[in-house]
């Protein structure tokens, strides 16, 4: 076919030039389209960089945001560890802590107070008890008194009936003593039974207050102790709660911060953009160049017009080392159909099978 | 309770010995009245024997140093241990008496 041709060239090439040139452009055409392809490929990783970096972008974004909701919680807890609600209204653990220590201090000053008035009532009754005592000996005393009137009484009254006429103002003396000596009794009796009711009213008093006195109220007081010991640990607690929460807050706003960096760290998406942008200008700077240069050569040698076909071998070398089904599809579509397999890829598929069972 | 006492020129020493509770108030009233009966000075309760000390003790021991300020006395309590010195604590009588450790 070369040969044929020969005669129409405009200037006189050899045949293995004319071979050679050839050769020149059917790499020239691999390489046009090489470039298409690459400018291809180049854009679409830049179109798949952009839109995963904005989906990640997004995603961070929406991680950042939960992060500092997670600080506000946070911040949350460590307010609600700070206080208790008593009655609607917060009060601070430590105020608590403290009224509940008050509260003992006043229950166990109350023991004492009634431990105190109950012993100061003991001695009292105790006394008291002495004194009713002595009263029962003033009445026993009376009474002795009261016989030896009786027995004077009795003893007037025999003499003043032995005077006769003469005893008779005598002997009525003697009667008012006895009469006297009967009522005396009467109320020393009746202040004896007196006295022997308060008796018995101390004792039943006493015996009360005993029991009340008795009442060993020492385990409720040392009960303090053990109230103390649980403030103290419920408080350390708190203070370690509250130590872990702010640990856990200074966590997530570091967190939260690095997140940020990370946000702005995928700003390098628009950089890489306008790099590869560059890239694809000087690839189709090349691929217009190539196509000149082929263009020029044909019409300087007309003959090897419809020649400039692509040879396998170049075809093979460039997609043999490709190991991305999808990026070795399309490239393999580019070099051998000249077109883009999104253009039509479900109708040149199974050329495109055969194609690559070739290589 | 097995009371023991030593009198020196600034005022008595009371020893208590076992345990202090309600039964022995005759003892203690006895005994305050003795010590009631020597005004302005400083007595002393050595409690270092005292293994035990009832609520009513408690307001006994408060009861005598009512009646000794009243005589212009002082009562200080000396040495107590253990769980005596931990109900004296949580009794805060360390700001009604002179506690010596």
């Amino acid at each position: 076919m070369i040969r044929t041709a020969i005669d129409r060239d405009a200037t006189p090439v050899s045949d293995a030039a004319a071979m050679m040139l050839q050769k020149w452009l059917e790499l020239s055409e691999v390489e046009r389209r090489t470039f298409v392809a690459l400018s291809r490929e180049l854009i679409r990783s830049s179109d798949l960089v952009e839109v995963s970096t904005l989906d990640l972008s997004e995603r961070f974004q929406d991680l950042a945001a939960i992060a500092r909701g997670q600080v506000g919680q946070v911040d949350k807890i460590i307010g609600l560890a700070k206080s208790i609600e008593v009655d609607g209204e917060a009060v601070p653990i430590e105020d608590a802590m403290h009224q509940v220590e008050q509260v003992l201090v006043k229950v166990i000053g109350a023991i004492l107070a009634v431990s105190k008035h109950a012993m100061r009532m003991v001695y009292a009754l105790d006394q008291v008890a002495g004194d009713i005592e002595g009263s029962e000996q003033c009445v026993r005393q009376i009474d002795a008194i009261n016989a030896k009137t009786r027995y004077l009484a009795l003893n007037a009254a025999i003499e003043a009936s032995r005077a006769g006429g003469a005893g008779g103002t005598f002997g009525v003396i003697a009667r008012e003593m006895k009469d006297l000596s009967q009522e005396i009794a009467t109320m020393s009796g009746a202040v004896n039974g007196r006295i022997s009711a308060i008796r018995i009213g101390m004792q039943e008093s006493h015996s009360v207050l005993r029991e009340i006195a008795t009442l060993d109220l020492s385990e409720h007081i040392m009960a303090k102790q053990q109230i103390d010991y649980l403030l103290v640990g419920i408080m350390a607690q708190n203070d370690a709660f509250k130590a872990a929460l702010a640990d856990t807050a200074q966590t997530s706003g570091d967190l939260t911060k690095t997140i940020g960096q990370l946000i702005t760290g995928m700003q390098f998406q628009d950089r890489t953009k306008q790099h590869l942008a560059q890239v694809v200008d000087v690839l189709g700077v090349l691929q217009a160049n190539t196509l000149a240069l082929q263009e020029a050569t044909i019409t300087a040698v007309p003959r090897l017009a419809g020649a400039s076909g692509v040879g396998h071998d170049w075809v093979e070398r460039i997609v043999g080392k490709q190991t991305l089904g999808a990026a070795k599809h399309r490239m393999l579509t580019q070099l051998l159909s000249d077109r883009d397999t999104e253009v039509d890829i479900a109708a040149e598929a199974p050329a495109e099978a055969s194609e690559i069972e070739l290589f | 309770m097995k009371f023991t006492q030593q009198n020196t020129p600034e005022g008595a020493v009371m020893t208590l010995d076992g345990s202090f509770t309600f039964n022995d108030f005759r003892e203690f009233g006895t005994m305050l009245e003795a010590l009631r009966a020597r005004p302005s000075c400083r007595h002393t309760l050595d409690l270092s024997r005292l293994e035990f000390l009832d609520s009513a003790a408690l307001g006994m021991l408060l009861i005598a140093e009512d009646e000794l300020r009243s005589s212009g006395s002082s009562l200080t309590l000396r040495k107590p241990l253990g769980s005596i010195a931990r109900l004296l604590e949580m009794s805060a009588m360390h700001k009604v008496f002179r506690i010596e450790h």
